[in-house]
């Protein structure tokens, strides 16, 4: 009972802990100059693991005992046999004839390194537990007999899926590519729309097991330092076995847990993570899922589409209003429905309280209990159909909405007026682009519904004022949820409800104190 | 509270209760559980008290008042414990919505080629109005809703003999709507009432429907409704309702009953009401057919738009009121020979319909002199004017004053339009 809040002060903080270590007391394991004794170390260490590949061989007119250790699968086998087998079984007589004996013991890795090994991506290694790591996302480990170190060569290739357009987000104007489930290629697609050189792609690890790759992207000189300080110390507190999906950052992350209002966006599309970061945002991209996290979001940022800023600025402003419009329609028709027809007729039109009161005469369920077995059906409806199979879903689908909405009204079980309320509700909540907020306007549909089979009119404005309350008292990484209706920033509402003319958008959002307010020269600066 | 006394709250006994249940919302800061759900149950005990559903209610879109002598053989089965010296007869028309949408819902077997009307009127007589509504209750099943109640005929008699009294209960509940419509049936009300209408489905939408036609001709007054007659009566002003006269298969909307003092004392006539029209700046549109100028036949101008305006002139204690009339129009229908296009045709046409507008206004005026009811308004007009002059005739002005005022027509007719034929 008393641990239904969430504890106000963050959690003690953790010494930030990149390589996933155990807490162990003793000082980590490093690499010893005996490469016999260090594979012993690694076989012991990934041991029964049959994917694990250790490859023994000689290198140099000595034969000087090497081995690579790489995990079967993750690897990209063409490049580490181009790149690091053949260079150095085959192409270092070459080097060796040209250099004349360098391989000695001592010198040997920094060598190999210099004029041996043609991969790009080269780091070296000491850490045992550093280099486990690497091996298991993908690196290949080179050892040599002597050196105390291990070269971490970037043979990462697995067989992923393309780039495909995101099937969340479409949009009809705007770049078709989506976010994949590699985290560098996500942070790749992210930089390819911004070359700042400003842009920072913080990398971190975060699960104890799991130790999954993430990215802070955010631009340096835009964005403001304190959210990219809080967004680091928010992460840092976040101690546990395995992350699997941004989903799973975005809940510990956010402020209020209660809420039903999502408090940071995902996104499938790079540009809109661009356009994000342009703004002063922070994106966080995990490895293993294709949403990248944008924080802070605010409320209005769920009414926007990125599309809103491909098309010209009266369709996007007609079609945010149309958004933010559907959006009451879909969180207060049901409820108003209620209120008017069991409390109030008298604020219906004459002719339609008639037409309400005749197709409800003789009807079986007050019409709180039907417009809430109605919207209730219809989530079962939904839901079905999201989880079966895409061809069955249609026929769910169908069977379920029309067969069924139609037997039931021609059967006199419900008024048809309620088939219509709920299907239009149904249809306006699905205009809100983002689905976690469609999905928190869905919800809060049914206690909103109860008010107004308890109270009427009374109820619903209780319902919308208490609504009203907890989003004027919420706030996401510093910034008030409802930024900017309230504090009331005029000049952002250029951009809130209408989208306004592409050159008058001449500020960053004001809300998140960016470093860089203007974004656009006038007009004038411009010499238009 | 503590945080550690929170969770065995439940559980511990001998717990002095009073103090602790408030306390749960004031001391640690941040309401408990219980507290909330202990708020919440006071929603649920209010348990829906007002709920009635629509199909459940009986939607009263009508209501007719009459005078019913008092007589205690009336009310057939006992004889009605009135109290008083006055019996009214409410009839209430009672749509069946069920009938309304046409068999298309439940229909039950067909059959019956001739549609019954989708209302049902039903009366019953008592001494107070409030008391006929809840007399209802033993006949009709459904709790009546006065929401809707577009319509308010009041019967010739209960008018003559004086209306607040009856119309009390329908200003003071909330439930009905200020803006119905009120009626003066010529007779009673019942024969308005039970009237089945071709083209609406119920007689009362049908009442309703008629006054649209305000703009086609001026032949009744505008709609009144019951701001208007409250207000009026509690100024003690006199006023023109709308009279509605029943037929066979329909019902005329034309004429007007006056009231002076909260009591019917006449009709005005159809043509007269059209001057009354006039006086009070209410013309909407309308016809006025005028005798050809060079010629015997029949013109008609039609009236778009109409302007009025009183000014009031008091020379020698005589009160003479002059009507700037300003009209634009169109020429409607020319049953003459003439070129309707000559404009010395129309400068004359325009003259005869200036003269119609005057014999139309006259006429009306000298109506009401004749019941001594100001009730277009003249001595506002007057009191904005000359106030000096008119606290000093204040209290005999509608019986005295007002019958000898004299009035003078300044027409102003502009033919805008002559119609696609010469």
């Amino acid at each position: 009972m008393s641990s239904r809040r969430v504890p106000k002060k963050p959690l003690p903080l953790r010494p930030a802990d990149p390589g996933g270590q155990t807490k162990k007391e003793e000082p980590p394991p490093v690499l010893t100059r005996d490469l016999a004794r260090n594979l012993e170390i690694l076989k012991q260490a990934l041991a029964e693991s049959s994917d694990v590949v250790f490859r023994e061989f000689a290198v140099g007119s000595r034969y000087l005992p090497a081995a690579v250790v790489f995990v079967d699968g993750l690897v990209d086998k063409q490049m580490l046999d181009r790149d690091l087998l053949e260079a150095l079984m085959l192409e270092l007589a070459l080097v060796e004839r040209a250099g004349a004996g360098c391989l000695e013991p001592e010198a040997a890795m920094a060598c190999l390194k210099q004029r041996a090994v043609t991969a790009g991506e080269v780091r070296e290694s000491r850490d045992l537990e550093d280099l486990i790591t690497f091996i298991l996302s993908g690196d290949t480990a080179f050892l040599v007999q002597g050196a105390g170190y291990a070269l971490v060569v970037n043979t990462r290739g697995w067989k992923m899926r393309g780039l495909e357009e995101p099937v969340n987000e479409p949009t009809i104007r705007g770049p078709k590519e989506g976010f994949s489930e590699t985290v560098r290629v996500n942070t790749a697609l992210v930089r390819r729309l911004v070359r700042d050189p400003r842009l920072k792609i913080e990398g971190m690890r975060l699960g104890r097991r799991s130790r999954t790759d993430c990215a802070v992207a955010f631009i340096e000189g835009v964005v403001n330092p304190d959210l990219v300080a809080e967004v680091r110390r928010r992460l840092a507190t976040i101690d546990i076995d395995f992350i699997m999906e941004t989903g799973d950052i975005e809940q510990m992350l956010e402020d209020s847990v209660l809420s039903p209002f999502p408090q940071m966006q995902h996104t499938e599309r790079p540009d809109k993570a661009a356009a994000a970061l342009m703004e002063g945002r922070v994106a966080i991209l995990v490895d293993g899922t294709p949403f990248a996290l944008l924080a802070p979001a605010t409320f209005s940022q769920f009414f926007q589409s990125p599309e809103d800023y491909y098309q010209r600025w009266e369709l996007a402003s007609f079609l945010r209003l149309l958004r933010v419009f559907a959006s009451y329609v879909a969180t207060f028709t049901p409820a108003i429905y209620v209120a008017l027809v069991s409390y109030h007729p008298g604020l219906l039109p004459t002719p339609l309280a008639l037409s309400i009161a005749a197709s409800r005469e003789g009807m079986p369920l007050p019409i709180m209990l039907e417009a809430l077995a109605m919207e209730f059906f219809f989530e079962v409806f939904r839901e079905a159909g999201t989880r079966l199979p895409r061809a069955v879903g249609q026929t769910v689908g169908i069977v379920g909405g029309l067969i069924i909405g139609q037997a039931a009204v021609m059967a006199r079980l419900v008024s048809p007026a309620t088939v219509i309320v709920v299907a239009l509700t149904a249809m306006a909540s699905f205009v809100i682009p983002a689905y976690d907020m469609a999905i928190a306007f869905r919800l809060l549909r049914f206690p909103l519904l109860f008010a107004a089979g308890i109270l009427g009119l009374f109820g619903v404005m209780l319902g919308f004022i208490i609504i009203n309350i907890h989003m004027v008292a919420l706030n996401t990484f510093g910034t008030v949820y409802l930024s900017t209706f309230v504090p009331y920033q005029p000049r952002a509402w250029k951009d809130l409800l209408i989208r306004g003319p592409a050159r008058t958008l001449r500020h960053r959002p004001e809300m998140l104190h960016p470093q860089d307010e203007v974004r656009q020269a006038s007009r004038k600066e411009s010499g238009w | 509270m503590e945080v550690s006394g929170r969770g065995n709250r439940l559980k511990t006994p001998g717990r002095k209760s009073g103090s602790s249940g408030f306390y749960l919302l004031a001391g640690a800061g941040k309401p408990s559980l219980v507290a909330c759900l202990a708020a919440l149950l006071l929603f649920l005990a209010s348990g829906c008290w007002d709920r009635v559903e629509i199909e459940d209610r009986a939607f009263v879109l009508a209501s007719g008042l009459d005078w019913a002598a008092p007589s205690p053989a009336r009310e057939s089965l006992e004889p009605a414990g009135y109290v008083g010296d006055r019996q009214y007869r409410l009839t209430i028309q009672v749509v069946e919505p069920a009938k309304m949408i046409g068999g298309q819902a439940g229909g039950g077997g067909g059959g019956g080629t001739t549609q019954e009307a989708p209302f049902w009127n039903v009366s019953t007589i008592s001494g107070s109005i409030f008391a006929a509504i809840r007399n209802l209750a033993t006949r009709v099943e459904r709790v009546p809703d006065f929401s809707h109640m577009a319509v308010i005929v009041v019967g010739e008699e209960l008018a003559r003999r004086g209306m607040g009294d009856a119309l009390d209960v329908f200003t003071r509940d909330n439930e009905v709507r200020r803006h119905a419509s009120i009626y003066v049936a010529k007779g009673e009300t019942t024969d308005v009432l039970k009237v089945k209408p071709k083209l609406a489905s119920v007689n009362a939408s049908y009442l309703h429907e008629l006054f649209t036609n305000s703009f086609k001709t001026s032949r009744f007054p505008p709609r009144a409704d019951m701001d208007y007659v409250e207000s009026s009566m509690v100024t003690g002003r006199s006023f023109v309702l709308p009279r509605v006269v029943a037929g066979k298969q329909d019902v005329k909307l034309a004429g007007g009953a006056v009231f002076k003092g909260g009591r019917m004392v006449g009709w005005l006539g159809e043509t007269e009401v059209a001057g009354y029209n006039w006086l009070a700046n209410l013309v909407k549109g309308g016809e006025l057919v005028v005798p050809c100028p060079w010629g015997s036949a029949v013109e008609v101008y039609e009236i778009n738009t109409a302007k009025t305006r009183l000014l009031p002139l008091v020379e020698d204690g005589q009160v003479t009121f002059i009507l700037v009339v300003k009209t634009e129009g169109t020429f409607a229908e020319h049953q003459d020979a003439h070129d309707a296009l000559s404009p010395q045709y129309l400068r004359d046409f325009e003259a005869a319909t200036g003269a119609a507008v005057n014999e139309h206004v006259q006429a009306a005026l000298r109506r009401l002199q004749g019941l001594r009811a100001d009730a277009t308004g003249l001595g506002q007009a007057l009191e904005r004017r000359y106030p000096g002059y008119w606290s000093q005739v204040k209290e005999r002005w509608e019986d005295e004053i007002f019958p000898t005022v004299e009035l003078r027509v300044e027409p102003h007719i502009y033919v805008r339009r002559v119609g696609t034929q010469r």
